[in-house]
């Protein structure tokens, strides 16, 4: 008899651990602070008890290696941040689940280009950041420049940043970035292509555009802009800027903070990008973005799809921007948001971000970029002919997606 | 048991957790890489492709690599005479009996060596920038600077890091040579002294002889390390800019990491281990003639 009540007894209790047990989901992210992700993972488990996250923060400096590594052992989160350039490497090795059919559940939610490789979606565009034009108000004055009207196309631009460069050795017209492996494209030579309807790879991503007139242009401007410029790393420039001796830079809304702290003396502004002409081309900016996916080893998909839902809601991603002022949420919905009224200078970057640009996603974008780095470099530090020097890069980039595609 | 035996048993048993470390973390990716260094892998899935020695032969026809070798032995040729050199000047000028505060200088010297490179690399980061000391101090001395960074001129990056990396390296190999001459007999300088030689005669005759095994350890580790140098690259530069500062071992990474080839980081890692031990034997015949 005693056995009898044991062994209903102990299905009972096996029973009810079953159906408590909660459903643990990993997340691994890169802009949550402890604080923003302790709040946010609270009022999700408020509203889903049957759901414990356990949320690991990653830093920019190890947060890919760690997550390379993980792949390579088996030992994946259920939820994974990553940068929107990152995503077809990770695509391409099969190890990310297909989203595709979730897209039309989100008609909110802008900048899928940036999750999308093989005709496929591999995740969820979670946040989005750009960049936009800062110029110095003050320096516009004393070059007989209208700060009320930046400039608005390539032609303007060279101009304000000759008649800038023109108050002094160690004024400069532009701040343009080089000696990192991406700044030199990213701000803002690959954008102004795209702004120039043109790209340096086609369509299908099996041959290298270098050598096309559209991005011909864009070189030749680029090289004539920089004669006006500083060229150094993002840091500098910053810092150059924020000191008040660079007219025109391009660069994140971060800077915002940065300088109401550091520099609050200096008198600036933000805009659109230039474009090409009045006639022709757009405010093309390059397309920073964050991206939710879920690894294919997740044993939790329909759970982890969930919390994404919840992740990209304009509440959490609003919550983030007020913490983190240099990215912005992938929702729409956003816009109406009242902190953009006490932000009109962030609000220009979110407007921008409706014009960017993500990169193209090749798995070999990692070594395409440096190429195009090299490249660029090359016209604007060592003044190299333009056609040359693309003609020759060119062929090194067709190189690689041959490789790739054999 | 025998007691030979029982002894046996217990010496194994006390080796036996390095024996587990060094087989699991040590041995095996040791071994692992090799293997991986003859097939395609990217790391991320398990697919794994036989390729004989197709990697070794694409490094010696990248590019990149070959800059990388280049720009490698560059610092090394570049660094190490001068750690060494000042390393046994203030060596030599620490082992003076009638210098006051030695184990001041000591540590002072030595105090590099005990902070984390990345953390040094990011001080000398701020340093080299566009508004940082060296610009400063160079305005304030009335030489017109550029407002960019040292490290992003494809002209100065590459000296700037080595500049660093002499300063950050050479306390700790200045503490060995000084041990080194600590170690020399007083007997002997006394002895020729009493025949009558001179301060040249006694450096050349007895303290650079005897201190040579010192030397020749110090050249060695220094020649490794200098080989090997990644965090420096990786926290100040990336390579950057045009591949001026790009070295084997951060090539290597760029290469398994970013680009997913972990075969051809395999590969690199391999040729790299070659060179050195090529090199470090050449040393060993050179320095240890006469030891």
């Amino acid at each position: 008899m005693f056995k009898k009540v044991l062994i209903v007894f102990i299905a009972i209790l096996m029973v009810v651990t079953v159906c408590s047990a909660k459903t643990k989901l990993l997340f691994w992210e890169f802009m949550m602070d402890d604080d923003t992700a302790n709040k946010v993972i609270e009022d999700y488990e408020a509203l889903n008890p049957d759901v414990e996250i356990e949320f690991v923060q990653l830093s920019w400096a190890t947060g890919f290696d760690k997550i390379v590594t993980a792949f390579a052992a088996g030992a994946v989160p259920d939820v994974l941040e990553l940068g929107n350039t990152w995503v077809a490497n990770f695509a391409n090795e099969g190890v990310l689940t297909d989203i595709s059919n979730e897209v039309e559940k989100f008609p909110h939610i802008v900048g899928w280009n940036q999750s999308e490789y093989d005709g496929k979606h591999w995740g969820y565009p979670w946040l989005l950041g750009t960049r936009a034009m800062f110029y110095n108000m003050d320096l516009f004055i004393k070059a007989g420049l209208d700060p009320e009207n930046p400039p608005e196309t390539w032609d303007e631009l060279v101009d304000a940043a000759k008649k800038i460069h023109a108050l002094g050795d160690d004024i400069y017209g532009f701040g343009m970035g080089t000696g990192e492996p991406q700044t030199p494209w990213q701000e803002w030579f690959l954008p102004a292509v795209w702004g120039n309807d043109g790209n340096i790879l086609s369509e299908d991503m099996k041959t290298a555009t270098m050598d096309s007139e559209a991005v011909l242009e864009a070189a030749r401007m680029y090289q004539e802009l920089s004669e006006y410029s500083i060229k150094t790393k993002s840091r500098d420039l910053r810092a150059v800027f924020g000191s008040g001796k660079i007219g025109l830079w391009i660069g994140q809304a971060d800077a915002i903070t940065n300088f109401s702290t550091t520099y609050p003396d200096t008198n600036y502004m933000v805009c659109f990008v230039p474009k090409p002409s009045n006639d022709k081309g757009f405010h093309a900016s390059f397309a920073g973005g964050e991206i939710l996916t879920i690894p294919n080893a997740s044993k939790n998909k329909e759970e982890a799809k969930k919390f994404i839902e919840y992740l990209i809601s304009e509440e959490v991603t609003m919550n983030i921007t007020k913490r983190v002022p240099s990215i912005f949420p992938s929702t729409s919905k956003a816009s109406e948001n009242p902190w953009f009224e006490d932000h009109p200078l962030e609000y220009i970057f979110f407007l921008q971000n409706a014009l960017a640009v993500p990169a193209p996603q090749h798995p070999k974008w990692v070594d395409i970029q440096y190429k195009l780095s090299e490249a660029i470099e090359s016209i604007v530090l060592d003044y190299t002919d333009v056609e040359e020097t693309f003609n020759k890069y060119n062929r090194q980039i067709q190189t690689i997606l041959d490789d790739f595609n054999n | 048991m025998k007691r030979k035996t029982r002894q046996r048993w217990f010496l194994f048993a006390f080796l036996s957790p390095w024996l587990i470390l060094f087989a699991v973390f040590g041995l095996y990716p040791i071994l692992f890489s090799f293997a991986v260094s003859f097939t395609q892998y990217s790391g991320i899935n398990p697919n794994m492709k036989f390729v004989g020695l197709e990697n070794y032969i694409k490094a010696f026809q990248d590019e990149v690599f070959l800059i990388a070798l280049k720009n490698t032995f560059f610092f090394v040729v570049g660094t190490i005479p001068f750690t060494t050199g000042i390393a046994l000047l203030i060596a030599i000028l620490l082992n003076n009996k009638r210098l006051k505060g030695k184990d001041f200088f000591k540590s002072a010297f030595f105090l590099p060596s005990v902070i984390s490179m990345v953390v040094i690399s990011m001080i000398w980061t701020y340093m080299y920038s566009s508004n940082g000391l060296f610009n400063t101090l160079g305005s304030l001395m009335g030489f017109t600077m550029e407002d960019r960074s040292w490290l992003a001129s494809t002209k100065t990056a590459l000296p700037a890091i080595m500049f660093m990396d002499v300063w950050a390296a050479f306390g700790y190999y200045v503490i060995l040579i000084f041990a080194g001459l600590q170690s020399i007999p007083e007997q002997l300088y006394e002895a020729a002294r009493i025949d009558g030689a001179g301060s040249f005669r006694i450096a050349t005759k007895i303290t650079l002889p005897l201190l040579k095994p010192t030397l020749f350890f110090v050249i060695a580790i220094n020649t490794i390390r200098s080989f090997q140098i990644f965090s420096e690259i990786y926290t100040m530069t990336g390579g950057g800019p045009r591949n001026s500062t790009q070295t084997i071992v951060h090539y290597l990474y760029e290469v398994s990491f970013r680009k997913f080839e972990m075969g051809y980081g395999s590969a690199i890692a391999y040729i790299l281990l070659m060179i050195i031990m090529i090199i470090t034997l050449i040393q060993k015949r050179v320095l240890r003639k006469e030891v």
